[in-house]
């Protein structure tokens, strides 16, 4: 057994031929997958922004995968092979030190969210742990034709001068708002839902039945779920003060749709988002996402109730029927 | 009780009796000269650890500057521990090891002195291109081009002295180090070339996913696990005084090693899309590592029960003991976490980094400090500059990474718990604060006592007391310092 020979070649050939079975078969497997419906190669400021993801580590902190797991719901649906045909290299990531951005584009359309969030994540997350990246924007004296400046919140803006993203932070956001995840066929969502009961340990099915089963509850809403909701999908605009930021989100405070005792208008905007909105004689650029796919009707309304009972406003409450004929209108 | 002879050249021989080489088996300067840069770079990859660490309290701790950001500053941090602290003090023992174990001077000794430029030019490249936003992309394979050919070709070279050396050896038999030097290199220079020339730019999507989990997994398995298992055989008979416990043992430890390492990397990617079938032999090649593991652990402490007393005259000793006792907590945590159910709780969190602090620190870097203890004196024939400063580097580093270790452990498996239960993703990082704060702490802890430990060494090669030699000097003579 002193043999150099056996050792160093004999090691290195039961090595290869292992590690080949583990690369080669699942390659050949997973090579057959073709491109998922709707996935789509970048663009040349896509792929631009791409690097500029990898180069300043943004993989370190956030996934691009989304489990089939119950706490991973919040991100999306479960990533398929063939979300992934054309990323070399890939990013799915090992550590969630913040979310995961799989589906960032839709769950956070808002580009002007976005250069905010970069120039300074605490300006809209209070409690966010991310750096800033404001080395990516310029302070200039005033922003030149036919570029907009970020408008950052009081207490985050320079004292002088505006803000306006460098090429690499517009890159990184073009980057950014390309991480959509088309939706999957019916059938595929069902075989999808399988496979996720399949791998779900015992605790995830018992843990299973949604709020959506549930009957919406007599006299009042469920206030703690409602308030959960709005920090979930909300805040990050509006803010937990319900006054959004001056100039780039709406305040909900006293706005005079969620103070509106007909609920239509309020229904509709949760679930089929908002462009170009007019508020209180201002026009916001930042579109607002939809909901309906995310969100189930009796949480739809916990969000709508909520909002309608804080901040001083006095909207007349809604129940989850109301959300129902109103996602039929839709269809 | 098994006490198979011993062939590694300790107790009377220091060498093999064949050695004859005119100019000694082994360059004593250039091996403290890889001991000075392998300490160097131990001190400055852990203070990087400690800012990044930092800058999750205090986010705009020197922030606001491209290249000292967080971003920028972690594979710095990572790839300064892997390649630049561990890797060149091992590549520094190798030449140290290998010649003594085969009684000829390493093949082509003049390489030497280009290897130690080569590669600690490279890395300083290497951690000013990632400052500078240069990154390949491939965690744990960042280094863009122009530092891995180098690299490369760098780890070619020793991999050629070393296969050469062996082959030409006068002693018939192998010590167990020997083997796994032999299969480390070898098999290094192939991941090397293959996390660093293939993944980043060819073979997209999933596929791409899947052969970065072996490529990460290997650095691991193919470079720091056998290389550090290399230099723990050697010295650990030697620190401890006594024959080793068993070399059947450590010889079922290397081939369970070669079986089962190449399944685990999947285990990254567990609930991926990667086929299932994968991710499921993954898992359970990850629990047959308990074999090798506990092969070391038994022969380790095999081979100290009885000889107490040498471990405590000795921080070599004591610094592969300790080794010895985070590699078993480490791995146990290693094959646990691959389970699924455990997967589900840990994975994203920082029950992560925990698992590779206790392994590649606790256990590598620590078996390579070790090394660094018993050959720095010897070959500078000074006695250790101060025990004291030893004491410290040794209390410091158990105590500073002992807590570090239990935090970011308890840590990952209370946010798994949470969003488990369905806690919004930004109140469990709020929750997750002042665990960061007793992680900074605990890094600083380990930095200071690594820094005071590296001090020492060099404080040892400059300054230490020399040690009287006998009159006719025979050019491979080693001294017998105290407390080494």
């Amino acid at each position: 057994m002193n043999k150099l020979v056996l050792i160093a070649g004999g090691s290195t050939l039961v090595y290869a031929c292992l590690a080949w079975m583990m690369a080669v078969l699942p390659g050949v497997e997973l090579s057959k997958v073709p491109a998922g419906p709707g996935v789509q190669p970048l663009t040349a400021l896509q792929s631009e922004g791409r690097e500029v993801y990898v180069a300043n580590g943004c993989s370190y902190c956030h996934t691009q995968q989304v489990r089939p797991l119950n706490e991973d719901k919040v991100f999306g649906r479960p990533s398929a092979e063939g979300d992934f045909t054309y990323q070399t290299p890939e990013l799915l990531g090992s550590e969630r030190t913040g979310p995961d951005l799989t589906n960032i584009g839709m769950r956070q359309p808002s580009s002007v969210w976005q250069y905010i969030h970069l120039y300074n994540p605490r300006a809209v997350v209070s409690e966010s742990i991310m750096p800033s990246f404001n080395w990516m924007f310029d302070v200039i004296h005033q922003a030149p034709a036919g570029v907009t400046s970020v408008p950052l919140p009081k207490g985050y803006a320079p004292a002088h001068g505006v803000v306006v993203p460098s090429h690499e932070a517009q890159a990184l956001i073009a980057y950014l708002a390309s991480l959509k995840q088309p939706p999957v066929s019916e059938a595929e969502a069902a075989s999808g839902d399988q496979a996720m009961a399949d791998m779900a340990s015992p605790t995830t099915r018992t843990s299973a039945p949604a709020s959506a089963n549930l009957a919406p509850p007599v006299g009042g809403y469920d206030a703690a779920k409602g308030a959960a909701l709005f920090t979930a999908n909300c805040s990050a605009c509006h803010q937990a003060s319900g006054e959004g930021l001056p100039g780039a989100f709406p305040s909900l405070k006293g706005d005079a749709v969620v103070n509106n005792d007909d609920a239509t208008k309020h229904i509709h905007v949760v679930l089929n988002g908002l462009h170009d909105a007019k508020v209180g004689g201002v026009v916001y650029g930042s579109a607002m996402p939809p909901f309906a796919g995310s969100l189930s009707d009796v949480e739809v309304a916990d969000i709508i109730d909520y909002e309608r009972s804080s901040w001083g406003n006095h909207g007349k409450p809604v129940i989850a029927a109301q959300v129902t004929a109103e996602r039929g209108k839709a269809k | 009780m098994s006490t198979v002879a011993t062939t590694v050249f300790d107790d009377g021989r220091a060498s093999p009796t064949s050695a004859t080489a005119a100019g000694g088996l082994f360059d004593r300067d250039l091996i403290l000269k890889f001991m000075a840069a392998g300490a160097f770079w131990l001190v400055f990859a852990p203070t990087v650890g400690a800012i990044v660490a930092i800058k999750f309290n205090y986010y705009d701790f020197l922030g606001h500057v491209s290249w000292l950001s967080w971003g920028r500053l972690r594979p710095v941090h990572v790839m300064g521990v892997v390649f630049g602290g561990f890797s060149t003090t091992v590549i520094g023992l190798t030449y140290f090891i290998v010649p003594r174990l085969c009684g000829v001077p390493m093949y082509k000794p003049q390489w030497g002195y280009s290897i130690f430029w080569g590669w600690n030019i490279a890395l300083v490249a290497g951690f000013v291109s990632l400052m500078l936003g240069y990154n390949s992309g491939i965690e744990a394979g960042e280094f863009p081009l122009w530092v891995s050919i180098p690299v490369e070709i760098v780890l070619c070279m020793v991999a050629i002295q070393v296969l050469v050396t062996i082959k030409r050896r006068t002693e018939p038999r192998l010590y167990v180090s020997l083997w796994y030097m032999a299969a480390a290199y070898i098999w290094t220079a192939l991941n090397y070339a293959f996390g660093h020339f293939i993944l980043p730019y060819s073979m997209p999507g999933v596929n791409n996913a899947a052969m970065h989990g072996l490529y990460i997994h290997y650095v691991v398995g193919l470079w720091i696990t056998p290389i550090g298992l290399a230099v723990a055989y050697y010295f650990l008979p030697l620190a401890a005084k006594r024959p080793l416990y068993s070399h059947k043992l450590s010889l079922v430890g290397f081939w369970a090693l070669a079986f089962f390492y190449p399944f685990v990397g999947t285990h990254h990617y567990i609930y991926s899309p990667i086929p299932y079938w994968t991710q499921t032999i993954a898992i359970v090649a990850s629990m047959m590592l308990i074999i090798p593991v506990w092969t070391v652990v038994q022969n380790f402490y095999g081979t100290f029960v009885g000889g107490w007393k040498n471990f405590q005259e000795s921080y070599a000793a004591k610094f592969i003991v300790i080794g010895a006792l985070y590699y078993l907590l480490g791995c146990f945590q290693g094959s646990t976490e691959a389970l699924r159910e455990m997967q589900r709780l840990t994975h994203f969190t920082d029950f992560v980094i925990g698992h590779s602090h206790l392994t590649v620190f606790g256990t590598f870097v620590i078996w390579a400090t070790a090394g660094m203890y018993w050959v720095t004196p010897r070959l500078a024939r000074r006695e250790l500059y101060s025990k004291g400063l030893a004491q410290w580097h040794y209390w410091l580093t158990v105590a500073g990474f002992s807590v570090m270790a239990g935090d970011l452990t308890l840590q990952g498996m209370m946010q798994g718990t949470m969003l488990q239960a369905g806690t919004d993703f930004v109140e469990s990082m709020v929750a997750m604060k002042p665990y960061w704060i007793i992680r900074s702490l605990a890094g600083i802890v380990m930095d200071v006592g690594a820094a005071l430990g590296f001090w020492n060494l060099y404080m040892t090669i400059r300054h230490g007391k020399l040690i009287e030699m006998p009159a006719a000097v025979p050019v491979d003579y080693l001294p017998e310092p105290k407390w080494s």
